[in-house]
């Protein structure tokens, strides 16, 4: 793996990503206007290491994380992943029925680079750092913009790419609907593609549109709605749920159809503790309850206590543990741990995390969360590919889409926390020996 | 690594919304929400009567009570007048009409309460506050 700087400027790439989707690109800070798309620099890989990355995730996924969401069921561990218990129907019907799901995305720490491998060998192990598992962005980037640089970009000319993304979303698509039409006999003559109405960089309605072409090109009819135009008809009646009372309802578009299908870039979390959560959540394990993509169980796997439950599980697997940072639920680590990432449960895009080395403070970022609870995971600092403009840390987002790794998008930052301030980093796959 | 062929990709939905040609409805961020409506079962002078009225178990109204959805709360007895409600009066008897209007085709629908902006960051109960992805 290495980090390339001799990319050439397409005549015109601003206004071509833009064109594309990417109209999010220009970011405010206190340094001026920063572009998030980087399109001179980019990252290869070889194809043995684009192997490994997607065996290890199909790895993660298919024997780590299925039966980690078992146990966590099974031992009714909700609590410790802060989960209310009204939420808990939803995720076991949802987890139990196999409700459609369609994507996440991996974190890994990987830098096989025999410069960086020679200090840190472990950099030659992709290592899970989170599973963003229910609202995953750069997706357009991931699928669209970084393909069509491939293919404008003199540096990449004949190179190739792992990127099936956006062909297995169509397929995930037509695969989820299929089978939800046989199991359920529902026609679902649309699909609601929503997001909220207070996103105003564009980043969250460009990625729903990315994810709503894809199901178009399905076969699906796409009714776009943001989430605070969705609309409840709620009876005065109540009904229990887990230990609470809720009005029955159902949820209808502005022009009220009903919303039987519907993606939603929103986190479940938070979507369970809006005023519409508990209804919502009751209303999925109705017959002509609204099918929610992603599904209510994914509150067990984006959760970052989940982490902790890997490692707990697998900790002692000599295959498994290589892929999975010793992690723990904050107060539980071992006794004198000094080098640490805290990471609240339901932290997003770095919000809100400290590192810790030597049991001091080396970087750390704000934010909102935090009061649901921490995991700790062992600090592992991600690599260096240090570039004429300073240091470059990399993160490697494998897109799972309907369960099998299918592409590879980059994000790298100054800092050694990926936040909501890093760049992407178009790759390409260049083999030892090739010119 | 690539099934897609050596084509670039454009993404119809993206390149029209890029190009300002995809209009998505947006109620909630130009705040022209209707606010909370209730279906009142209501006689031909739109005067509230108990839900009941306009139920199966009343012959759905029997042609003489009807839904009408209105903003407001009204009590038993009270007019509702011109400018609460929306629309016009609903046969509860018509099952067309009353899914046209949110409610339940069947079943009880007086006491039925529609309402938007109860998810989604502008609703109080989100918590990120730049992108609600990942």
């Amino acid at each position: 793996m290495r980090r390339h700087e001799n990319g050439a400027l397409r005549p015109g790439w601003e206004a071509q990503i833009a064109a594309e989707g990417l109209v999010f690109n220009n970011t405010l800070t206190g340094k001026g206007s920063v572009s998030y798309w980087r399109e001179a620099q980019y990252y290869s890989l070889t194809t043995a290491e684009v192997d490994r990355l997607a065996s290890v995730a199909d790895t993660v996924f298919d024997r780590m994380l299925v039966a980690a969401g078992d146990h966590v069921i099974e031992r009714r561990l909700y609590d410790r992943l802060g989960i209310p218990a009204y939420a808990v129907p939803a995720i076991e019907r949802s987890w139990n029925e196999e409700s459609p799901s369609v994507y996440g995305r991996f974190d890994f720490r990987y830098g096989n680079h025999p410069d960086l491998v020679a200090d840190d060998p472990s950099l030659a192990v992709p290592k899970l750092l989170e599973f963003n598992a229910d609202t995953p962005t750069s997706l357009l980037e991931t699928a669209v913009i970084q393909w069509n640089w491939l293919l404008g970009n003199p540096a990449a000319a004949h190179r190739d790419q792992w990127n099936n993304v956006y062909d297995a979303l169509v397929a995930a698509w037509s695969r989820n609907l299929s089978v939800l039409r046989n199991r359920t006999g529902r026609q679902v003559p649309v699909v609601h593609f929503t997001w909220s109405s207070l996103d105003d960089s564009g980043e969250d309605k460009f990625t729903v549109l990315c994810m709503a072409d894809a199901a178009q090109q399905a076969g699906i009819e796409p009714v776009f709605l943001h989430t605070e135009d969705i609309r409840l008809a709620e009876s005065d009646e109540w009904v229990s749920l887990d230990g609470t009372s809720v009005h029955p309802g159902r949820f209808l578009d502005h022009e009220n159809r009903p919303v039987e299908l519907v993606f939603k870039l929103y986190p479940w979390e938070s979507l369970a503790a809006d005023p519409f959560g508990r209804t919502a959540l009751w209303n999925t394990l109705q017959p002509d309850g609204t099918v929610w993509v992603e599904p209510p169980y994914k509150m067990l796997w984006s959760n970052k206590g989940i982490l902790a439950v890997l490692w707990e599980m697998f900790g002692t697997d000599a295959e498994l543990s290589q892929y999975l940072l010793p992690t723990y639920f904050a107060g539980e680590e071992p006794a004198g741990w000094a080098d640490f990432a805290e990471k609240p449960l339901l932290s997003r895009e770095g919000a809100n995390v400290r590192l810790v080395s030597g049991g001091a403070t080396i970087a750390s970022s704000g934010g909102p969360y935090g009061s649901e609870g921490m995991i700790r995971q062992q600090l592992a600092t991600l690599p260096d590919f240090t570039g004429v403009d300073g240091p470059h840390h990399p993160v490697l987002g494998v897109w799972m889409v309907d369960g099998q790794a299918a592409g590879l998008g980059i994000r790298e930052s100054d800092g050694l926390i990926t936040d909501n301030l890093s760049s992407f980093v178009p790759h390409c796959i260049v083999d030892e020996g090739t010119p | 690594m690539s099934s897609t062929d050596r084509r670039p990709l454009r993404l119809r939905l993206v390149s029209m919304a890029a190009a300002g040609a995809l209009v998505v409805p947006s109620l909630a961020a130009c705040s022209s929400n209707q606010g909370d409506q209730r279906a009142y079962c209501v006689n031909a002078q739109n005067q509230v009567v108990d839900d009941s009225y306009c139920d199966q178990g009343h012959n759905y109204g029997g042609g003489l009570f009807f839904l009408l959805l209105a903003s407001g709360a009204f009590n038993r007895g009270a007019y509702i007048p011109s400018g609460a409600y929306y629309g016009s009066r609903i046969n509860p008897a018509d099952r067309t009409a009353r899914v046209n209007a949110g409610l339940p085709a069947t079943g009880r629908a007086a006491g039925t309460t529609i309402r938007s902006g109860g998810i989604g960051k502008g609703s109080g109960g989100g918590s990120s506050h730049h992108g609600t992805g990942s």
